[in-house]
């Protein structure tokens, strides 16, 4: 897990605006202060997709037709949950009484550690299975209902496995956490395939923070 | 049959094992809420039951771990499930005791979460009702020490069934949450008649965190491992002989109660009993110790602590303004300020004619411990409110004070009790403060044995010798200190002293104050009462513990102050000084510096405080807030900017005069009901301070009738909402037309991810913003006649 500094300077919205030391050395105290308190961990499980669209003998059937085409030609999945832990979030309560410009900092380089935690976990599990991922689908990604984040949550026991739930309205806590769907591919691994063209499977075009 | 807590006296218990793989194994998919086979497929409930039975179990877990309303989808449900899958245990295990099984609400609890403390006691006080004919309770699975409180408290106050508890823990002896296990065990032992470990890890991974339960807790200790961790397919590793291996160990450790979580089968728990058959309760590592704790952090007096104490309206006026005002933000600050100057427990104290006290402090215990690691001080001589904050503080606390009344210690002695907390003693009774030292020592001795008659333990009690002005009555301090040393050398009570109060009405206090300090700790004082941010208390401190061999090889004295110029109190205003630059204040702000406080020092000897925040602070905060808004700064300079325009207007305050004002509005600022992303609305409300408006920020997951009741009180006129997602912005909506039937004249602004300006005409807002600038320009047009923002 690492934070890459550019991914953090495009997540605060940065585009080309001059910065000065002082402020590049603000956010690399962020980013190790946020590597300091993350306690990343995951569970990960492999499941069959039967026709239709249901995972395993869960019961669990993927909504919508994005993830279904995303996975379109996949016969296994893994079924994945992430998290940084709560420590993270304390910490970002905290700098939010002291400091809201070290609270920003801190809680985007969160965001970057856990999508490079994510790629990690995605790189062994393609070389444990040798096969080429798809990229991660998550909810809320095109019509992947947010809410099955809740059905994703209880057949993986996050909470029991990784202290990560989704609550009542569907978000996950602790916040700086993911659930995700990567399919299995007939094609041998390419290295870190799963990792990219995130943002190219997004429909949503408008997004300010949108890769080019 | 006998009570479970007789049964337990004598023997080592077996519980039954994990009841979810044996399920998988009749059944492969059992469904969204398991528990409901229950009521659809009991026989395979009783099924599982017997086998457990056969096996040799002594407790049968009734089908119930997931049975709370908010899993189950109701409370009629959830009542239902819960009665029936007793009925079936008991009806399979004849003979048997049958524990209710309690598990996790599957809601984080405030402040991560958004369930409160009371809702959480509330669903676990229904469960338990329908569990009643039960033979004992068993809450476990627990993770957050909050959470397990509220199932504790729930279960003694609607029960008089034995209560067994059980966390689960990671390898570093931690919960997800942070708890660390001997915290567990200080906070929990004294409301459960058992505490444990459940869950997470094998038995050999186990031994660490069940070895610190049982040093730290006297009460009997269960433990139910996994068989291992499960791999990528769900299987789990240890064989049912490797896992009845390492239960021999804890047993001879003193574990009193066994079984299995995930993983193991009836065979695991046949081997089991075969052990336990052979076995008697053998002696555990437990010694009474003088420690208090949050969750995350035990704090060991056993040596010099510091007790922080400016969380205290008393002569302080800005604590006081906070607390009228309901700033607890301010509160958070001292408390993350104490913390970082080295404090190890923080006093707290909300003592005000005007307030409601135990209302104030719940609210204060509450805000520090979401901010800090730090065991808490009740601060109180009202038993309500002392009770109320004991509630909600998530660990081992001090309560401050009772002294030598039997009035008082009858009433506040009890509360100690039962929430296990340590107590501070007062020598000091209803004929005043003793003018010797014998008196006062009697004093202690008679808060000591009534204390003791209350079942309160020597190390939990903390003398305190009280310190008199020595300008006042000079012979006293002798007195005070003597008495230290003599309650020291007879019992095993911690002592502890408000140290100030020794140089009031002298020039120069400090001086006095260190002399003090350091005489009381030569004394025997435990627990000075302190300002921790004055450089001298900490270092007269770091060097007693020096001298006192406290700190071995003077190791933390020696990295605290080689090469470093030593401050006082006075040098450290000046030091701030010469680390800043020259540049004028535009720079300053523009930049994000510190320094621009200086700057605004510098110009306030020349103009007055509102043209510094017309002609400099404005135009400063303007000019970052156009080029933020032309791209050529972005988000990060923005609020560094706003906050180096802080550190100005808090000069600029400083100087305005009572009838003078700089305050140009007040705004309502919250995160909708159900919505814990409030970092967007935290930058909100500091550009918005910035610019001189008096910001309420109400927090996150805020109800409408919260905010609508705010806006009411302080005749609002601009209210600002935030939500982060689709499933939480009905809850903005309903805001929203709350605040439209309740407060007409008030305009809503709002933000978030997923919103846009057509999603923020729709749900009925005036304006969307887009971004944290958008804020400032329509609080200018609304506040000011600066230029229109048009509505939606």
């Amino acid at each position: 897990m690492e934070i890459d500094k550019k991914e953090l300077l495009r997540y605060l919205g940065w585009k080309g605006q001059e910065t000065d030391e002082q402020l590049y050395k603000k956010i690399e105290d962020a980013a190790k202060r946020c590597l300091d308190f993350a306690t990343p961990r995951s569970v990960v499980k492999k499941f069959t997709l039967n026709e239709d669209f249901s995972l395993g003998e869960t019961g669990f059937i993927l909504q919508g037709k994005d993830i279904r085409a995303h996975l379109q030609g996949c016969f296994e999945v893994y079924l994945m949950a992430f998290t940084l832990g709560s420590a993270v979030e304390r910490e970002t309560a905290r700098l939010s009484v002291t400091s809201m410009t070290e609270a920003l900092l801190f809680d985007t380089a969160a965001s970057c550690a856990i999508e490079s935690y994510c790629d990690d976990i995605c790189i062994d599990l393609e070389n444990s299975c040798k096969k080429s991922l798809t990229p991660r689908f998550s909810c809320g990604y095109g019509d992947f209902p947010l809410e099955s984040q809740k059905d994703i949550c209880r057949i993986l026991e996050t909470q029991k496995r990784i202290g990560l739930i989704a609550d009542e309205n569907f978000l996950l806590n602790p916040r700086k956490s993911v659930t995700a769907l990567a399919g299995i591919t007939a094609s041998p691994a390419k290295k870190g395939q799963s990792c990219y063209g995130k943002c190219a499977s997004c429909n949503k075009n408008d997004c300010q923070f949108r890769k080019q | 049959m006998l009570r479970f807590s007789e049964f337990l006296k004598d023997r080592i218990v077996v519980f039954d094992g994990a009841f979810g793989t044996m399920l998988q194994k009749k059944i492969k998919n059992p469904g969204t809420v398991p528990e409901l086979l229950n009521l659809e497929r009991p026989e395979i409930i009783s099924e599982i039951h017997r086998e457990y039975v056969l096996a040799g179990a002594d407790v049968i877990t009734a089908n119930t771990f997931g049975a709370n309303e908010l899993k189950a989808g109701g409370r009629e449900i959830s009542e239902k499930i819960i009665r029936a899958a007793v009925k079936l245990a008991k009806a399979a295990a004849k003979g048997r005791y049958v524990a209710l099984d309690i598990g996790p609400t599957g809601r984080l609890l405030e402040p991560m979460g958004s369930l409160s403390f009371e809702e959480a006691y509330d669903i676990f006080a229904r469960q338990i009702k329908a569990g009643k004919d039960a033979d004992l309770i068993l809450i476990e699975t627990m993770t957050d020490l909050a959470e397990l409180k509220a199932a504790l408290l729930a279960a003694r106050e609607n029960s008089d069934l034995p209560v067994i508890c059980s966390m689960t823990f990671e390898n570093n002896c931690r919960t997800f949450t942070g708890c660390d296990a001997e915290a567990y065990a200080l906070t929990a032992s004294p409301l459960a008649d058992a505490v444990g470990v459940n869950c997470s890890l094998g038995p050999d991974q186990l031994l660490p965190v069940v070895r610190k339960i049982l040093s730290a807790t006297d009460k009997p200790v269960i433990v139910q491992a996994n068989a291992g961790l499960p791999d990528e397919n769900g299987n789990y590793g240890v064989s049912a002989e490797q896992f009845a291996q390492t239960y021999k160990i804890f047993i001879k450790e003193g574990v009193r109660i066994i079984g299995g979580c995930c993983g193991t089968t009836p065979e695991y728990i046949k081997l089991l009993k075969t052990l336990a058959e052979n076995e008697k309760p053998r002696p555990t590592s437990f010694q009474p110790r003088s420690a208090v704790c949050s969750a995350n952090k035990v704090v060991h007096i056993d040596g010099v602590r510091v007790i922080g104490e400016r969380i205290n309206p008393t002569g302080k006026k800005a604590m006081k303004a906070a607390l009228y005002e309901g700033n607890y933000d301010y509160v958070a600050t001292q408390a993350i300020e104490q913390t970082d100057a080295g404090a190890d427990i923080l006093d707290v104290n909300a003592g005000l004619p005007e307030l409601n006290e135990a209302e104030v402090l719940e609210k204060i215990v509450k805000k520090v411990q979401a901010v800090s690691d730090l065991p808490l001080q009740i601060d109180s001589g009202k038993p309500e409110a002392i009770e109320r904050a004991l509630r909600t503080t998530f660990g081992k606390a001090i309560v401050n004070s009772v002294n030598g009344e039997d009035k008082i210690l009858d009433s506040i002695l009890p509360i100690v009790k039962k929430y296990g907390a340590a107590v501070v003693g007062l020598t000091i009774d209803e004929n005043g403060i003793p003018k010797t030292a014998q008196k006062r020592v009697e004093i202690a001795e008679k808060i000591i044995r009534r204390a003791k008659e209350y079942g309160i333990p020597e190390e939990d009690i903390f003398i305190d010798c009280l310190t008199l002005t020595v300008s006042a009555e000079q012979a006293q301090t002798k007195e005070t200190l003597e008495a230290i040393r003599e309650i020291k050398k007879k019992y095993r009570v911690k002592t502890v002293l408000g140290v100030s109060n020794i140089s009031f009405g002298l020039p120069s206090r400090p001086i006095i104050n260190t002399a003090f300090l350091i005489s009381a700790i030569a004394a025997g004082l435990d627990l000075p009462i302190l300002n921790p941010n004055l450089p001298e208390n900490m270092q007269a401190i770091a060097a007693m513990k020096v001298l006192t061999g406290e700190d071995k090889n003077c190791a933390a004295y020696t990295s605290e102050f080689s090469g470093v110029t030593v401050q006082t109190s006075i040098s450290k205003t000046a030091l701030k000084k010469e680390e800043s630059t020259n540049e004028d204040i535009f720079y300053c702000i523009r930049k994000g510096l510190p320094a621009a406080a200086d700057r605004a020092r510098e110009l306030l000897e020349k103009v007055s405080p509102l043209d510094l925040i017309d002609q400099y602070l404005i135009p400063a905060l303007n000019a970052v807030g156009d080029d933020y808004e032309k791209g050529i700064l972005f988000l990060p300079q923005l609020i560094s900017a706003a906050e180096s325009a802080k550190l100005c207007f808090a000069e600029v305050k400083k100087r305005l005069t009572s009838d003078v004002t700089a305050e140009k509005g007040k705004i309502v600022l919250a995160t909708v009901k159900g919505d814990i992303h409030d970092i967007g609305k935290n930058i909100v409300k500091t550009v918005l301070e910035n610019y001189g408006y008096t910001v309420l920020d109400l927090g996150k997951n805020v109800p409408p009738e919260e905010i609508v009741n705010a806006c009411k009180k302080h005749s609002i006129r601009l209210c600002g909402l935030s939500a982060l997602m689709t499933t939480t912005v009905p809850s903005m909506e309903e805001t929203i037309r709350l605040l439209r039937t309740e407060c007409p004249d008030c305009k809503v602004m709002v933000g978030g991810a997923v919103l846009n300006a057509d999603y923020a005409k729709k749900i009925g807002a005036d304006w969307y913003c887009k971004d944290a600038n958008a804020d400032v320009k329509i609080a200018q047009y609304l506040f000011e006649g600066a230029k229109e923002v048009p509505t939606l």
